[in-house]
């Protein structure tokens, strides 16, 4: 394998649907991975492909960094992700998303970036760098992902919300686990392409997370 | 504002739902939790204490994950601000966050979760 390489694979209970909404939903960067990411600017953007800069620190080194990122949907399994970099860097990634039964699936992700021979010895780092990467936004994707299926089946519609809730009426007795979630792109964006981008509207957050646990019955 | 309710106590227990305790708002003056499918944003504010939803009407974030700032919520997945004394968003100007009626008894937080 030319250049340096790595590969991580995770498996997880969100429908591939869901999962691809996820990964195109480009606007998240800078608000659920508020840590690692300061701006993000959707160039253009068509139903399967999207090009954006991005501002990010990379783990290992406190520097803000842009990149052009340009992903694509390949097929409904597989998606394409270049990002370039300063020095004329470009990382390139495949994500492959494997149906696991009807609600999971299974993401690998394997990352190429080629080098001159002489910094391949930069192999080892390069994986180190990518695995903190990809754990830390996985992370905070999990989370996500988990929420978004939670109001998905208690019948959330994007821009509208929980129509129980807004009308103060009774809610659904149990979710409907076996509502589809299809794929349909693109995500539905709040801000224009043509605008200057969107970033965090804050400095500092004191994170309060994702809510107490549920009292006792 | 947030709204006093009377009634009788035996008609308040069937129409609220117990969401928490007064304790849990400290230190941060809010707190959120899901109850019975609604998930509700808790805080005080100016010394009322009162309860928003906490489902961002954009993607359903949660918009109580950030301490409120300066009178304002955001939400943690795009950012969406919304103004904690209206429930007002304040970056989409068609969205605004349910209000909650809450009832306080011996320091415990009920929330009316159905009122249609």
């Amino acid at each position: 394998m030319p250049g340096l390489y790595s590969k991580f694979s995770e498996e997880v209970s969100f429908p591939r649907g869901l999962i691809i909404w996820n990964y195109f939903d480009h606007e998240h960067v800078v608000g659920t991975h508020f840590e690692h990411y300061h701006q993000i600017r959707i160039l253009a953007e068509e139903s399967n492909w999207c090009l954006s800069q991005r501002s990010a620190t990379l783990p290992f080194m406190p520097i803000k960094m842009w990149a052009t990122q340009f992903c694509y949907l390949k097929s409904d399994k597989w998606m394409r992700s270049f990002h370039f970099g300063p020095f004329g860097l470009l990382l390139e990634q495949d994500f492959h998303f494997e149906d696991v039964g009807s609600q999971g699936c299974r993401v690998t992700v394997e990352s190429h970036m080629n080098v001159p021979r002489i910094l391949r010895w930069l192999q080892p780092f390069f994986h180190k760098l990518m695995r903190r990467w990809f754990y830390s936004v996985w992370a905070e994707d999990t989370e996500m992902r988990e929420r978004r299926l939670k109001v998905w089946q208690l019948g959330f519609r994007d821009f509208v919300g929980l129509n129980y809730v807004n009308n103060k009426t009774a809610g659904p007795a149990r979710p409907d686990v076996d509502r589809p979630y299809p794929i349909e792109l693109p995500v539905p964006k709040i801000t224009e392409i043509a605008r200057g981008g969107v970033g965090r509207p804050f400095k500092n957050s004191r994170k309060l997370g994702y809510g107490l646990s549920e009292l006792p019955e | 504002m947030a709204e006093t309710i009377f009634m009788d106590e035996a008609e308040a227990l069937n129409c609220f739902v117990k969401i928490g305790y007064i304790s849990e708002l400290e230190p941060a003056g809010q707190f959120s939790r899901w109850v019975s499918n609604h998930d509700i944003l808790v805080f005080r504010r100016n010394g009322v204490i009162r309860a928003f939803s906490n489902v961002c009407p954009h993607f359903g974030g949660p918009v109580g994950y950030h301490q409120m700032t300066e009178g304002k919520f955001t939400c943690l997945w795009h950012n969406l601000q919304f103004d904690a004394d209206t429930g007002q968003c304040l970056s989409v100007t068609k969205f605004k966050l349910r209000e909650y009626k809450l009832m306080i008894k011996d320091e415990i937080i009920f929330a009316r979760l159905v009122e249609a």
